[in-house]
């Protein structure tokens, strides 16, 4: 029985932020390389914060204010960021997986270089977002606004974009799926060299 | 040349009217108008440089569908993002906003930022 609540309380700490992390962060709004895992920042304004190169996995931004913040180098795993707003936000490198963005307003948001693995955008403003070089697998567009939004140097044929807004979206030596081509031709996107497989 | 510039400009002024929503220029005189014409009230928060903004205006008011029904059964005004005057129940950060409101002051229903021409008609012709 000891054992087990050593091991609970072992395990707790290991997975958790590290509390004068989050302290400094709640306080200035920079906090860079810093240890947030689990952290609760919902519900909070953190308008022109910094975060590079931090770790929030498992952490909760929901509800929150981000917007103009520098998210470079970010680490995003198990991350709930639904109805956030993070307008013109710096995620250039980020790594996010099995995370939710979804009905938040990323609108201008630089997602270039970054790792996009089983990320989820449903309802989503992603209006003029920078994807080029980002290696997006198994992501979720759905509903989302891809106006104006650059795809260049990038494979999304495993992601979905059903019923999107993708008036001016431009697709640069993009591979997406027949499928996909089909569907967004019809939104005037801007294309070149797309390979529909 | 006086004569031809006036007639274009005239011109250009119907067709670029004729195109889009019947904007009323003030907002105490679009809650007047409502209230004599039984009409509720749309209002568009927005921006010159918003590029939402600029999508909704040029591709979805232009629509026959949307603006024959707004013209039909709205009083439309447009606030600048910046404006003093925009009533308490409007006023948020992000832009375009669009209300549905009976008396220009209490809102029933509200979406932001650019939509599709069938989702803003959902909005649009959703119930009170």
């Amino acid at each position: 029985m000891k054992k087990l609540i050593l091991l609970i309380f072992v395990s707790t700490l290991l997975f958790s932020y590290d509390v004068d992390h989050l302290k400094k962060f709640k306080a200035t709004k920079i906090c860079e390389g810093c240890d947030l895992k689990n952290a609760n920042l919902s519900g909070m304004n953190f308008e022109n914060s910094n975060l590079s190169e931090s770790d929030l996995s498992g952490s909760n931004l929901s509800k929150s204010n981000f917007a103009r913040s520098n998210f470079w180098g970010v680490k995003l795993e198990n991350v709930q960021a639904i109805n956030s707003n993070f307008f013109q936000s710096n995620f250039e490198g980020t790594i996010i997986t099995n995370s939710k963005f979804d009905n938040s307003i990323l609108k201008g948001v630089n997602l270039s270089l970054s790792e996009l693995s089983n990320v989820s955008f449903i309802g989503s403003n992603l209006w003029a977002v920078n994807f080029r070089e980002a290696s997006i697998d198994e992501s979720i567009f759905d509903n989302s606004r891809i106006a104006e939004a650059l795809f260049i140097e990038t494979d999304v044929s495993s992601s979905s974009f059903n019923d999107v807004l993708a008036y001016k979206a431009r697709f640069e030596t993009v591979t997406l799926t027949k499928i996909q081509c089909e569907k967004l031709k019809k939104e005037e996107i801007v294309y070149k060299e797309i390979e529909c497989e | 040349m006086f004569k031809s510039i006036l007639i274009f400009l005239t011109l250009t002024g119907t067709i670029f009217a004729a195109s889009s929503l019947n904007w009323e220029k003030d907002y105490n005189s679009a809650m007047k108008k409502a209230k004599e014409q039984n009409k509720e009230i749309f209002v568009m928060v927005s921006a010159p440089t918003c590029p939402e903004c600029n999508y909704m205006k040029k591709n979805v008011f232009t629509k026959d569908e949307v603006k024959n029904y707004i013209n039909k059964n709205f009083i439309s005004y447009q606030f600048n993002i910046d404006d003093k005057n925009i009533p308490e129940q409007m006023q948020f950060w992000g832009i375009p906003r669009f209300y549905l409101s009976k008396d220009g002051k209490n809102v029933y229903k509200k979406v932001m930022g650019g939509l599709k021409t069938e989702k803003f008609m959902t909005f649009i012709k959703s119930e009170k």
